[in-house]
């Protein structure tokens, strides 16, 4: 049969042989595929199966310990029970281990106090530690960063100098993961920005701000230390923090700061001047607003006057009624509303902006 | 008789360049984008999605959904767009002139007022007739702008003209957008500040079951039609679009989903009405003007299944929509011309342009061309049919391996077809694709171009029969 098909193939011309070629070619790598999909299936069936074996035995144990730490019942004798049946599960293999750490994760996530200081015991019990540092030697990035994660959760303080290595890795991801793990670990939770020269994405900024959250004033760290940091998006994220955080005492540092940035600091700057309602910031915003030509900056100078209750700066606004850009004519309006101006509409698209800022629904 | 056969050796040998060309692009295309989706799980894994939905540093977005004659379903389209978790967002709906009872469901349902709305008109569009905002502090993130019909298009700027936000995302007001689409598709504006416009996967979401507007339970189609197109989304986003995102070469996002910046397409000057082929001619556009403003940026794309449409079920109506994605297509290769191989472009001039050029518009008329060429050989008798059969089983093959790696792709990534009969039923559907429902899309595809050479602008109307009888019958009943 197969003779007679090779001298089938051998009768025909080149282009019959090679499409036949690519056709076939093609068909071994459908059949490639589809043998994939099924290993693929066949182990997640697997999976699924040990899952369902030894899930609830996790659980069970794992929320009768959380329980007990809550109501204060129960013996040393009946947390040992769990334990060694924790412990016994733990070292069948590695995706036992993996799931008792993520169950132990989500549980410490939704408990505190002394529930929570018993997860964590769980955790050393269990060696579970040994388990996510044992990634952080991993050669995949992800697995690093898993690591990372794990032991940021579980609050292990005394590893966070191990991270400081992955801050330079050239994987964005893991540099996240060592950044967001210092921020929360290390007794000086911003020390990884003095080492960083590439951009600290918004994304890195709403995270570390989710974990200073969590943190008491005096654990926070001097925000105006970054004021002059080589990199702007640190300088902005300073900015930031310092009206999230409500330090007015560095409202002056801010105001100098002001004189000597770039244009889009300066916007980040005057919104947080806006923010704090740094009404000693009024000459050097007024200043600014006359020279700037940049429309975010005015519309943000405007914004900023508005607040004042000063109205001395009347003229100033009103100037700017007639400015050739929409967004400026606007905030211009809206200023002299909040001010409560006595001004008189030179056209139909101010008293369309007037009836707009002063509708209760829209504002 | 020897011209007839050196055209007849040249269209051999042009038929196998193509061929040949095509299978390795597809091969690239589906090595680069199954690096990609492998990264992005292990990525999204990491990523602490739950942080946006209280955090006040999370952008804000308005979410722009364009109705006309809606008034069906509109009022648990918009419901369910605003329960959606995510902290800093509001929902604009555009009536563009519907002349079904649209607004007075949403007017009654939302407690509407009428408002004097000032939005600029930065892009120029139709007249807005009146704008209104909810009494009820329930509904405040919502905003209903009632203008004159302009079209999609039209309406979506009406829409970027009212919103404040600094991220827009323009979806069609009949899909179903998952709970967490907006932190997804905010994550990667967040992460790179050279993102301009980010897009989502788009699902078919016939035969699944909806509640208030929700996706409660994924199932496979039931309708033969919709199940390839089931596939055919997968193979495009899942392989195609996920690649090219990649690449940094993405030419379209969908219409149904996509988040863009919101003074980016303000100096883009908006959405275009002269096209029916909008989405696609906005990226395209957007791209353009960042590279002759010599800014590094990057359109990305998000592997997750984020929204659900209803695909067409009949016949009919999937011509329609396919004769207007054809003229789309046409319209916007045509419009950007100069990106053809034009290294300024990089990826995009040099790779996605041609690409879309000759295996996005040109196969299609090249299969019909073969056809009747096929023909001219019949009637002449002079079909080499060993050549013949043996080109029919390649193109048949290459078909099947393309589904085959997506379909993998799926089973790696989302796996959104749990049982055995729907996988099943995926890969029969694979098998049967090439001869039932591919036919269908090449005759589509070459009306559609007929009717852009006659100067066909319309949309065509798209009747839908609704997600599910449940839903359908309880909107009707209000």
């Amino acid at each position: 049969m197969i003779q007679i098909v090779t001298d089938w193939i051998f009768q025909q011309d080149s282009k019959v042989i090679f499409v036949l070629g690519l056709a076939a070619s093609l068909f071994c790598v459908s059949v490639f595929f589809l043998s994939l999909i099924v290993f693929s299936k066949t182990s997640r069936k697997r999976k699924n199966t040990l899952r369902e074996r030894y899930w609830p035995y996790i659980q069970k144990n794992l929320a009768f310990i959380a329980i007990q730490s809550v109501t204060q019942e129960g013996s040393q004798a009946d947390y040992s029970k769990s334990i060694e049946i924790l412990r016994a599960l733990r070292y069948k293999s590695n995706t036992i281990a993996q799931w008792i750490l993520e169950e132990l994760i989500k549980q410490k996530a939704n408990v505190s106090g002394d529930a929570g200081k018993t997860m964590l015991k769980v955790y050393r019990d269990l060696d579970l530690k040994s388990h996510s540092l044992r990634k952080l030697k991993s050669m995949k990035w992800n697995i690093k960063a898993e690591g990372i994660h794990e032991l940021e959760r579980m609050e292990q303080k005394e590893i966070f100098s191990e991270f400081y290595r992955f801050l330079d890795s050239k994987n964005h991801d893991l540099r996240t993961a060592a950044r967001m793990g210092l921020t929360t670990l290390a007794p000086n939770p911003l020390s990884f920005l003095d080492q960083i020269s590439e951009e600290l994405s918004e994304w890195e900024q709403m995270s570390i701000y989710n974990r200073l959250r969590n943190k008491t004033k005096d654990q926070l760290p001097d925000f105006s230390k970054y004021y002059s940091h080589k990199q702007q998006s640190v300088v902005a994220f300073s900015i930031n923090m310092t009206v999230r955080f409500n330090y007015f005492e560095l409202v002056p540092q801010l105001i100098k700061l002001l004189t000597n940035c770039t244009p889009s600091l300066r916007v980040s700057i005057v919104h947080a001047l806006s923010q704090l309602e740094a009404f000693q910031a009024r000459d050097s915003v007024r200043r600014l607003l006359q020279m700037s030509k940049n429309t975010d900056e005015i519309v943000e100078c405007l914004k900023f006057l508005g607040q004042l209750d000063d109205k001395s700066c009347r003229h100033l606004i009103w100037k700017f009624m007639e400015h050739p850009r929409v967004e400026v004519r606007m905030e211009a309006v809206n200023a002299a509303i909040k001010l409560d101006l006595e001004f008189k509409f030179f056209n139909t698209e101010q008293e369309e902006m007037f009836l707009h800022f002063t509708n209760e629904l829209i504002s | 008789m020897n011209t007839w056969l050196l055209f007849s050796e040249m269209v051999e040998v042009f038929v196998l360049c193509f061929s040949v060309i095509l299978t390795l692009c597809y091969f690239i295309l589906s090595g680069v984008s199954f690096t990609s989706i492998k990264r992005y799980m292990k990525r999204s894994s990491l990523a602490r999605f739950n942080d946006l939905i209280s955090s006040p540093m999370a952008p804000s977005v308005s979410l722009i959904a364009p109705a006309y004659n809606e008034g069906m379903t509109i009022v648990e389209n918009i419901k369910s767009m605003l329960s959606l978790e995510y902290n800093n967002y509001d929902v604009i709906v555009v009536n563009d002139g519907s002349k079904d009872d649209t607004i007075d469901k949403v007017v009654q349902a939302f407690d509407l007022v009428e408002v004097p709305f000032f939005g600029n008109q930065q892009v120029k569009t139709q007249q807005i007739i009146s704008t209104y905002k909810s009494s009820n502090r329930a509904f405040k993130k919502l905003t209903f702008v009632n203008k004159q019909n302009g079209g999609k298009a039209d309406a979506l700027n009406a829409g970027i003209n009212v919103s404040s936000s600094r991220l827009v995302a323009c979806i069609d007001v009949d899909c179903i957008l998952e709970n967490d689409s907006l932190q997804r598709m905010v994550k990667p504006f967040m992460e790179d500040s050279t993102v301009i416009a980010s897009g989502g996967v788009i699902r078919i979401a016939n035969s699944c079951e909806v509640e208030h507007g929700k996706l409660v339970k994924v199932n496979l189609p039931t309708n033969q039609l919709a199940r390839f197109q089931v596939l055919e989304y997968l193979r495009a986003f899942l392989l195609s679009r996920m690649a090219w995102a990649k690449l940094n070469g993405l030419l379209l996002i969908s219409g149904a989903f996509g988040m863009f910046d919101r003074n980016l397409i303000l100096k883009a000057g908006g959405y275009s009405t002269d096209t029916v082929g909008e989405d696609m001619e906005l990226v395209v556009r957007m791209r353009s003007m960042m590279t002759q403003a010599k800014r590094k940026f990057r359109v990305a794309l998000i592997p997750d299944p984020l929204c659900w449409t209803e695909g067409p079920s009949t016949n009919k109506i999937l011509m329609k929509q396919r004769n207007r994605w054809a003229r789309g297509t046409f319209e916007v290769l045509r419009t950007h011309a100069y990106m053809f191989f034009n290294p300024k472009y990089k990826i995009a001039g040099l790779f996605s342009y041609p690409f879309w050029f000759f295996f996005e518009w040109m196969a299609p008329l090249l299969e019909f061309l073969g056809l009747l060429y096929f023909v001219v050989l019949l009637l002449t008798g002079s079909v080499s049919w060993v050549y013949f059969i043996v080109l029919m089983v390649m193109f048949y093959n290459f078909a099947i391996f393309i589904s085959s790696f997506t379909l993998y792709a799926e089973e790696i990534s989302f796996f959104k077809y749990e049982k055995i009969k729907e996988q099943l039923a995926l890969l029969v559907a694979a098998l049967l694709e090439p001869i039932i429902y591919h036919p269908k899309i090449v005759w589509a595809s070459v009306k559609g171009n007929i009717d852009v050479i006659k100067g066909v602008k319309s949309w065509g109307e798209m009747t839908r029969t609704g997600f599910n009888e449940k839903q359908v019958k309880l909107a009707k009943s209000k």
